[in-house]
């Protein structure tokens, strides 16, 4: 389980732009390095994240090495209602992670 | 495309050697100098930057054309360091269930794998941006190609000097 951390705001209006930051701790591991013995460390990056508001998809990310590590994503959302900001997402080693935040709509 | 400020330094290797025996021919009699001229009016046009992007981006439309101009993408042009350049990447759309970008997908020119990210968004991401950092395996032009909710594509591209870079082909390792 990977360690994330991530910004929403806690408080919008109702169809107001938000925007949303998610950093990552991970290596990206790119798979065209080699460790102290020569062996090349297979590629590891964090190769699908999802993003669901209230349930519903909004924003997907694929990443594969051009991405540096400890990956960054800074986007938007719409403000709808309240409720929660979910991201999950895997890496190459099948290694899950998840985080979320709550967010109160306000009319 | 934005074609290179210095086209001189794209020209393909051939038609150098053409312009440079033409030279060398009138530099003998420097009445024949006029003769020469016409050989740099035809010279060939620069060479189209990311060619080698073309295959990627063709497998990724198929074949549909891409337009400029409603993609912006904003990337330091002295990068200092390959392993870390931030990025950011907004497309001119209205982001509503009848008009938005689907897919958003950042190329690189040079990297091993030329497909940096590929992001998905709905009417429910409201604009159409992006902001994360990426690497680059030396100095190269760096595509933001955008795919919207009616099929058609939308570019935009980055000329970025690396000054160390992030070492992501083993060829690099010596």
């Amino acid at each position: 389980m990977s360690i994330a951390k991530i910004s929403v705001p806690s408080q919008a209006r109702r169809g107001e732009l938000v925007e949303i930051r998610i950093a990552i701790q991970h290596p990206m591991e790119t798979g065209f390095r080699m460790d102290n013995m020569g062996k090349v460390i297979p590629k590891n990056t964090v190769s699908n994240l999802l993003c669901r508001y209230n349930g519903a998809d909004v924003f997907r990310a694929e990443m594969g090495s051009g991405i540096a590590a400890n990956p960054y994503l800074q986007f938007y959302i719409v403000a709808q209602d309240s409720g929660d900001v979910a991201f999950s997402w895997v890496d190459d080693r099948g290694e899950k992670g998840s985080a979320s935040s709550k967010i109160t709509v306000v009319v | 495309m934005k074609t290179p400020a210095d086209p001189i330094s794209h020209m393909n290797q051939r038609a150098r050697r053409r312009v440079l025996k033409s030279i060398a021919g009138g530099a003998l009699l420097p009445l024949t100098l006029p003769a020469a001229l016409p050989a740099f009016a035809q010279m060939p046009v620069a060479r189209p930057p990311l060619e080698q992007l073309v295959p990627v981006m063709k497998q990724i439309t198929n074949g549909a054309p891409v337009r400029e101009s409603r993609v912006k993408l904003e990337i330091p042009h002295l990068a200092e360091n390959g392993h870390l350049v931030p990025l950011t990447v907004s497309v001119d759309s209205p982001m509503t269930a009848a008009d938005h970008v689907t897919t958003l997908y950042l190329l690189s020119e040079k990297n091993p794998r030329p497909i940096i990210a590929k992001i998905g968004m709905s009417p429910g991401t409201g604009r159409a941006a992006l902001t994360t950092r990426i690497r680059l395996a030396g100095a190269q032009h760096v595509v933001a190609l955008a795919q919207m909710s009616d099929g058609s594509f939308w570019a935009a591209s980055a000329d970025v000097i690396v000054t160390e870079t992030a070492c992501l082909d083993a060829s690099e390792i010596t």
